[in-house]
């Protein structure tokens, strides 16, 4: 699945959240009304739909227009198709690990110091 | 080392988990003081190019605390890491929470880091990273993904400022 990177800045930006992400947990469980959203958070009313805006804007949760409560209801979609970007982290990894193995290149052609395990080298 | 690169898995283990996988050519012992010798911690746990580690603290053993951070020489972003070390197996294997230094309140993340010799001097680093839930895992993914791209990160927290 191609996402453009509008739509993932939309889905990671509501994911770096921690009272949205405990909102979509909960909607894994099942769909909810506001007022059920928003009850274990001591936070305002506008805030609470401000959140559920900033989900339904990524596409995360959808809302019912036919049932007056308008239940929010949970999309896994975008997520899946944010689960094919793994590969940035693994590039991430990939940079520091190629430094390990200089690093370790470079530890195995020294000594071990007797004694002390920690070279001291400020480097700061 | 391009031969050792191409020996990198990275994979997923359920929706909460993610598991790395990487051979190295040294010995376990070797690669044991690169990970809890602080050091050596921060000559190679930096990421792309242009970060810097200004703060590596490690207490390695059962119950020990460490705290990592992290520094964009670029545009001065920082953030970091910290936790305790559940279990300490000398040589063999590292189990910690980690929390993201600047939302202490979220549920920490369990690392769990194995050291494995090949038998031919080489060794195998496994880390299996697990979330408290989906969403958090998959914003930890994003996270690495935006490093990997090379966004800047204070591109994302103006982009995440607007939406709050």
């Amino acid at each position: 699945m191609n996402m453009t990177s509008e739509q993932l800045d939309l889905i990671y930006g509501a994911l770096a959240d921690s009272t949205r992400r405990a909102m979509l947990a909960r909607l894994a469980e099942g769909e909810a009304s506001v007022n059920e959203l928003a009850a274990p958070f001591d936070i305002s009313q506008p805030a609470i739909s401000r959140h559920i805006k900033v989900l339904e804007q990524a596409g995360l949760v959808t809302r019912s227009r036919a049932a007056q409560k308008r239940p929010v209801t949970i999309r896994l979609q975008p997520l899946e198709g944010a689960a094919d970007h793994l590969e940035g982290l693994r590039q991430a990894y990939a940079a520091s690990f190629a430094r390990l193995d200089a690093l370790l290149d470079h530890l195995k052609s020294m000594p071990r110091q007797e004694g002390d395990n920690t070279p001291r080298k400020d480097k700061s | 080392m391009n031969a050792n690169d191409t020996a990198f898995e990275v994979s997923r283990d359920g929706d909460r988990a993610v598991v790395t996988k990487r051979t190295f050519n040294a010995p376990v012992e070797l690669l044991w003081r690169c990970y809890t010798e602080p050091e050596l911690v921060k000559k190679w746990l930096l990421g792309p190019p242009g970060w810097t580690m200004p703060v590596c603290e490690m207490d390695v053993r059962p119950g020990g605390k460490y705290r990592y951070r992290w520094r964009s020489e670029e545009n001065g972003y920082e953030f970091g890491f910290l936790g305790d070390f559940v279990s300490v197996d000398e040589g063999r294997q590292i189990v910690s929470n980690e929390l993201p230094e600047d939302a202490p309140e979220m549920s920490p993340a369990v690392n769990t880091i194995d050291f494995v010799a090949d038998g031919e001097g080489g060794s195998v680093l496994v880390m299996h990273m697990q979330y408290a839930d989906a969403a958090t895992c998959e914003a930890a993914v994003a996270t690495g993904m935006t490093d990997g791209m090379g966004l800047s990160f204070d591109g994302l927290e103006k982009l995440m400022d607007g939406l709050k």
